[in-house]
Protein backbone atom coordinates (compact mmCIF):
# COMPACT_ATOMS: atom_id res chain seq x y z
CA UNK A 1 0.00 0.00 0.00
CA UNK A 2 2.76 2.43 0.96
CA UNK A 3 4.62 1.56 -2.24
CA UNK A 4 1.48 2.35 -4.28
CA UNK A 5 1.02 5.68 -2.46
CA UNK A 6 4.70 6.52 -2.94
CA UNK A 7 4.38 5.80 -6.65
CA UNK A 8 1.27 8.02 -6.86
CA UNK A 9 3.12 10.90 -5.16
CA UNK A 10 6.02 10.37 -7.59
CA UNK A 11 3.47 10.59 -10.40
CA UNK A 12 2.11 13.89 -9.02
CA UNK A 13 5.64 15.34 -8.87
CA UNK A 14 6.52 14.15 -12.38
CA UNK A 15 3.16 15.38 -13.70
CA UNK A 16 3.72 18.78 -12.10
CA UNK A 17 7.31 19.10 -13.38
CA UNK A 18 6.57 17.94 -16.92
CA UNK A 19 2.99 19.21 -17.27
CA UNK A 20 3.83 21.19 -20.44
CA UNK A 21 5.71 18.28 -22.03
CA UNK A 22 3.11 15.57 -21.41
CA UNK A 23 1.19 15.44 -24.68
CA UNK A 24 -0.37 11.99 -24.53
CA UNK A 25 -3.78 11.26 -23.03
CA UNK A 26 -3.14 10.29 -19.42
CA UNK A 27 -6.79 9.31 -18.95
CA UNK A 28 -6.48 6.81 -21.84
CA UNK A 29 -3.41 5.26 -20.20
CA UNK A 30 -5.37 5.06 -16.93
CA UNK A 31 -8.28 3.37 -18.71
CA UNK A 32 -5.99 0.82 -20.39
CA UNK A 33 -4.20 0.17 -17.07
CA UNK A 34 -7.58 -0.22 -15.36
CA UNK A 35 -8.74 -2.72 -17.99
CA UNK A 36 -5.52 -4.74 -17.71
CA UNK A 37 -5.71 -4.64 -13.94
CA UNK A 38 -9.35 -5.70 -13.85
CA UNK A 39 -8.64 -8.50 -16.31
CA UNK A 40 -5.73 -9.85 -14.25
CA UNK A 41 -7.75 -9.58 -11.04
CA UNK A 42 -10.76 -11.31 -12.55
CA UNK A 43 -8.57 -14.17 -13.80
CA UNK A 44 -7.21 -14.49 -10.30
CA UNK A 45 -10.73 -14.45 -8.84
CA UNK A 46 -12.18 -16.60 -11.64
CA UNK A 47 -9.66 -19.35 -10.98
CA UNK A 48 -10.80 -19.46 -7.36
CA UNK A 49 -13.42 -22.25 -7.17
CA UNK A 50 -14.76 -21.05 -3.82
CA UNK A 51 -15.58 -17.59 -5.16
CA UNK A 52 -17.02 -18.84 -8.42
CA UNK A 53 -19.22 -21.27 -6.54
CA UNK A 54 -20.65 -18.38 -4.52
CA UNK A 55 -20.85 -15.78 -7.29
CA UNK A 56 -24.63 -15.41 -7.15
CA UNK A 57 -24.62 -14.76 -3.40
CA UNK A 58 -21.52 -12.50 -3.65
CA UNK A 59 -23.33 -10.45 -6.25
CA UNK A 60 -26.39 -9.92 -4.05
CA UNK A 61 -24.32 -8.84 -1.02
CA UNK A 62 -22.17 -6.56 -3.21
CA UNK A 63 -25.25 -4.96 -4.75
CA UNK A 64 -26.83 -4.36 -1.34
CA UNK A 65 -23.60 -2.81 -0.05
CA UNK A 66 -23.40 -0.55 -3.10
CA UNK A 67 -27.00 0.58 -2.64
CA UNK A 68 -26.36 1.24 1.06
CA UNK A 69 -23.27 3.30 0.26
CA UNK A 70 -25.16 5.36 -2.31
CA UNK A 71 -28.20 5.85 -0.06
CA UNK A 72 -26.07 6.97 2.89
CA UNK A 73 -24.12 9.53 0.90
CA UNK A 74 -27.27 10.80 -0.86
CA UNK A 75 -29.15 11.32 2.45
CA UNK A 76 -26.27 13.29 3.98
CA UNK A 77 -25.89 15.28 0.76
CA UNK A 78 -29.57 16.29 0.89
CA UNK A 79 -29.08 17.54 4.49
CA UNK A 80 -25.89 19.29 3.37
CA UNK A 81 -27.67 21.00 0.43
CA UNK A 82 -30.35 22.36 2.76
CA UNK A 83 -27.68 23.66 5.12
CA UNK A 84 -25.82 25.27 2.19
CA UNK A 85 -28.97 27.01 0.94
CA UNK A 86 -29.70 28.33 4.46
CA UNK A 87 -26.27 29.94 4.56
CA UNK A 88 -26.90 31.96 1.37
CA UNK B 1 -20.89 4.83 -20.07
CA UNK B 2 -18.48 3.48 -22.70
CA UNK B 3 -15.78 3.30 -20.08
CA UNK B 4 -18.00 1.40 -17.66
CA UNK B 5 -19.07 -1.00 -20.38
CA UNK B 6 -15.43 -1.54 -21.42
CA UNK B 7 -14.48 -2.32 -17.83
CA UNK B 8 -17.51 -4.51 -17.29
CA UNK B 9 -16.61 -6.29 -20.55
CA UNK B 10 -13.08 -6.97 -19.24
CA UNK B 11 -14.63 -8.28 -16.05
CA UNK B 12 -17.06 -10.61 -17.82
CA UNK B 13 -14.48 -11.88 -20.34
CA UNK B 14 -12.04 -12.61 -17.50
CA UNK B 15 -14.72 -14.50 -15.55
CA UNK B 16 -15.73 -16.54 -18.61
CA UNK B 17 -12.11 -17.34 -19.58
CA UNK B 18 -11.26 -18.42 -16.06
CA UNK B 19 -14.50 -20.23 -15.23
CA UNK B 20 -14.60 -22.30 -18.41
CA UNK B 21 -10.80 -22.85 -18.39
CA UNK B 22 -10.52 -21.58 -21.97
CA UNK B 23 -6.99 -20.23 -21.42
CA UNK B 24 -4.03 -22.58 -22.04
CA UNK B 25 -2.31 -24.06 -19.00
CA UNK B 26 0.84 -22.02 -19.70
CA UNK B 27 -1.17 -18.81 -19.20
CA UNK B 28 -3.05 -20.14 -16.19
CA UNK B 29 0.30 -20.89 -14.55
CA UNK B 30 1.08 -17.14 -14.28
CA UNK B 31 0.91 -15.57 -10.84
CA UNK B 32 -1.94 -13.14 -11.46
CA UNK B 33 -1.59 -11.71 -7.95
CA UNK B 34 1.91 -10.42 -8.72
CA UNK B 35 0.84 -9.21 -12.17
CA UNK B 36 -2.07 -7.31 -10.57
CA UNK B 37 0.32 -5.65 -8.14
CA UNK B 38 2.56 -4.31 -10.90
CA UNK B 39 -0.44 -3.12 -12.89
CA UNK B 40 -1.71 -1.32 -9.79
CA UNK B 41 1.62 0.51 -9.49
CA UNK B 42 1.37 1.61 -13.14
CA UNK B 43 -2.21 2.77 -12.52
CA UNK B 44 -1.26 4.69 -9.36
CA UNK B 45 1.62 6.40 -11.17
CA UNK B 46 -0.63 7.67 -13.94
CA UNK B 47 -3.35 8.71 -11.47
CA UNK B 48 -0.60 10.82 -9.85
CA UNK B 49 0.48 12.23 -13.22
CA UNK B 50 -3.15 13.14 -14.07
CA UNK B 51 -3.41 15.11 -10.79
CA UNK B 52 0.01 16.73 -11.34
CA UNK B 53 -0.69 17.96 -14.89
CA UNK B 54 -4.05 19.53 -13.96
CA UNK B 55 -3.27 23.27 -13.80
CA UNK B 56 -6.76 24.31 -12.74
CA UNK B 57 -6.96 22.35 -9.49
CA UNK B 58 -5.78 25.16 -7.19
CA UNK B 59 -8.04 27.78 -8.88
CA UNK B 60 -11.06 25.46 -8.75
CA UNK B 61 -10.63 24.83 -5.04
CA UNK B 62 -10.02 28.53 -4.27
CA UNK B 63 -13.26 29.48 -6.01
CA UNK B 64 -15.46 27.22 -3.89
CA UNK B 65 -17.57 28.51 -0.98
CA UNK B 66 -16.13 27.48 2.40
CA UNK B 67 -19.17 25.43 3.37
CA UNK B 68 -18.85 23.33 0.22
CA UNK B 69 -15.46 22.10 1.39
CA UNK B 70 -17.01 19.62 3.84
CA UNK B 71 -19.09 17.87 1.11
CA UNK B 72 -16.63 15.02 0.40
CA UNK B 73 -16.19 14.32 4.11
CA UNK B 74 -19.97 13.98 4.48
CA UNK B 75 -19.94 11.51 1.58
CA UNK B 76 -17.45 9.37 3.51
CA UNK B 77 -19.45 9.64 6.76
CA UNK B 78 -22.79 8.93 5.04
CA UNK B 79 -21.39 5.88 3.28
CA UNK B 80 -19.88 4.48 6.48
CA UNK B 81 -23.00 5.04 8.63
CA UNK B 82 -25.32 3.46 6.03
CA UNK B 83 -22.91 0.53 5.65
CA UNK B 84 -22.94 -0.12 9.41
CA UNK B 85 -26.78 -0.08 9.43
CA UNK B 86 -27.03 -2.38 6.42
CA UNK B 87 -24.37 -4.70 7.86
CA UNK B 88 -26.53 -5.25 10.98
CA UNK B 89 -29.69 -5.71 8.90
CA UNK B 90 -27.92 -8.31 6.72
CA UNK B 91 -26.51 -10.05 9.80
CA UNK B 92 -29.95 -10.26 11.44
CA UNK B 93 -31.62 -11.52 8.25
CA UNK B 94 -28.92 -14.16 7.75
CA UNK B 95 -27.71 -12.76 4.41
CA UNK B 96 -24.11 -12.83 5.59
CA UNK B 97 -24.14 -16.54 6.46
CA UNK B 98 -21.14 -18.23 4.84
CA UNK B 99 -19.28 -14.92 4.30
CA UNK B 100 -16.08 -13.86 6.03
CA UNK B 101 -17.39 -10.29 6.37
CA UNK B 102 -16.89 -8.55 9.70
CA UNK B 103 -18.16 -5.05 10.45
CA UNK B 104 -14.66 -3.66 9.88
CA UNK B 105 -14.17 -5.40 6.54
CA UNK B 106 -17.67 -4.37 5.37
CA UNK B 107 -17.04 -0.72 6.21
CA UNK B 108 -13.63 -0.96 4.49
CA UNK B 109 -15.27 -2.43 1.35
CA UNK B 110 -17.55 0.60 1.03
CA UNK B 111 -14.89 3.09 2.15
CA UNK B 112 -13.35 2.71 -1.29
CA UNK B 113 -16.24 4.93 -2.51
CA UNK B 114 -16.16 3.46 -5.99
CA UNK B 115 -12.40 2.84 -6.25
CA UNK B 116 -12.86 -0.79 -7.27
CA UNK B 117 -9.43 -1.48 -8.71
CA UNK B 118 -7.56 -0.33 -5.63
CA UNK B 119 -9.99 -1.83 -3.10
CA UNK B 120 -10.20 -5.13 -5.00
CA UNK B 121 -6.44 -5.59 -4.94
CA UNK B 122 -5.83 -4.24 -1.45
CA UNK B 123 -8.59 -6.21 0.25
CA UNK B 124 -7.75 -9.43 -1.62
CA UNK B 125 -4.22 -9.10 -0.26
CA UNK B 126 -5.39 -8.18 3.23
CA UNK B 127 -8.40 -10.41 3.82
CA UNK B 128 -8.57 -12.91 0.94
CA UNK B 129 -10.22 -13.33 -2.44
CA UNK B 130 -13.83 -13.37 -1.19
CA UNK B 131 -13.74 -9.92 0.44
CA UNK B 132 -11.61 -8.59 -2.43
CA UNK B 133 -14.27 -9.75 -4.90
CA UNK B 134 -17.07 -8.19 -2.86
CA UNK B 135 -15.08 -4.92 -2.79
CA UNK B 136 -14.55 -5.06 -6.54
CA UNK B 137 -18.21 -5.85 -7.30
CA UNK B 138 -19.70 -3.46 -4.74
CA UNK B 139 -17.63 -0.50 -5.94
CA UNK B 140 -18.20 -1.35 -9.59
CA UNK B 141 -21.96 -1.50 -8.89
CA UNK B 142 -21.75 1.93 -7.23
CA UNK B 143 -20.25 3.44 -10.36
CA UNK B 144 -22.69 1.73 -12.73
CA UNK B 145 -25.75 2.58 -10.62
CA UNK B 146 -24.64 6.23 -10.37
CA UNK B 147 -24.44 6.39 -14.16
CA UNK B 148 -27.72 4.53 -14.67
CA UNK B 149 -29.74 6.44 -12.04
CA UNK B 150 -27.87 9.77 -12.35
CA UNK B 151 -30.78 11.64 -13.95
CA UNK B 152 -33.22 10.41 -11.26
CA UNK B 153 -30.88 11.16 -8.35
CA UNK B 154 -30.24 14.64 -9.73
CA UNK B 155 -33.95 15.32 -10.31
CA UNK B 156 -35.19 14.20 -6.89
CA UNK B 157 -32.23 14.85 -4.59
CA UNK B 158 -30.10 17.50 -6.34
CA UNK B 159 -26.54 17.97 -7.61
CA UNK B 160 -24.81 17.41 -4.26
CA UNK B 161 -26.48 14.01 -3.96
CA UNK B 162 -25.40 12.90 -7.42
CA UNK B 163 -21.81 14.02 -6.73
CA UNK B 164 -21.90 12.19 -3.38
CA UNK B 165 -23.29 9.06 -5.01
CA UNK B 166 -20.44 8.97 -7.53
CA UNK B 167 -17.79 9.02 -4.77
CA UNK B 168 -14.33 8.68 -6.20
CA UNK B 169 -15.56 8.20 -9.79
CA UNK B 170 -16.76 11.79 -10.23
CA UNK B 171 -13.44 12.92 -11.67
CA UNK B 172 -13.72 10.47 -14.57
CA UNK B 173 -16.52 8.07 -15.54
CA UNK B 174 -19.47 9.72 -13.76
CA UNK B 175 -18.42 13.32 -14.54
CA UNK B 176 -20.26 13.43 -17.91
CA UNK B 177 -23.57 12.33 -16.38
CA UNK B 178 -23.20 14.82 -13.49
CA UNK B 179 -22.55 17.75 -15.84
CA UNK B 180 -25.36 16.61 -18.16
CA UNK B 181 -27.87 16.44 -15.30
CA UNK B 182 -26.69 19.33 -13.11
CA UNK B 183 -25.10 21.74 -15.60
CA UNK B 184 -21.52 22.95 -15.99
CA UNK B 185 -21.69 25.03 -12.79
CA UNK B 186 -21.41 21.74 -10.88
CA UNK B 187 -17.93 21.25 -12.35
CA UNK B 188 -15.96 22.96 -9.56
CA UNK B 189 -17.72 21.08 -6.77
CA UNK B 190 -17.47 17.80 -8.70
CA UNK B 191 -13.74 18.23 -9.29
CA UNK B 192 -13.10 19.30 -5.71
CA UNK B 193 -15.10 16.37 -4.30
CA UNK B 194 -13.43 13.88 -6.65
CA UNK B 195 -9.90 15.11 -5.93
CA UNK B 196 -10.37 15.13 -2.14
CA UNK B 197 -11.90 11.64 -2.15
CA UNK B 198 -9.23 10.36 -4.58
CA UNK B 199 -6.53 11.54 -2.18
CA UNK B 200 -8.29 10.33 0.98
CA UNK B 201 -9.45 6.85 -0.11
CA UNK B 202 -6.00 5.17 -0.26
CA UNK B 203 -5.20 6.52 3.23
CA UNK B 204 -8.60 5.47 4.64
CA UNK B 205 -8.25 1.96 3.18
CA UNK B 206 -4.67 1.61 4.44
CA UNK B 207 -5.75 2.80 7.90
CA UNK B 208 -8.77 0.45 8.11
CA UNK B 209 -6.75 -2.53 6.90
CA UNK B 210 -3.94 -1.88 9.37
CA UNK B 211 -6.05 -1.43 12.56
Amino acid sequence: MLIALGIMILGVIIGRLFRKKIKFSVSLVILISCCALLFAMVLKVGLDDHIMGNLSSLGVVSLLLALAAMAGSIILAVVFSKWMSKGK
Amino acid sequence: MKVSITLLGCFVVGVVLAFFSILPHSVLAFDFGTISNYLLYVLMFFVGVSIGVDESIVQIIKGLPKRALIGPFLTIVGTSVATIIVYYIMSVTGLLKGFDLSLKSTVTVNSALGYYSLSGILLTEAWGAQIGSIALLSNLFRELLTILFGPLISKYFGAHSLIASGGVTVTDTTMPIILKCCGNNAFALTMYSGIVINILVPFILAFLVSI
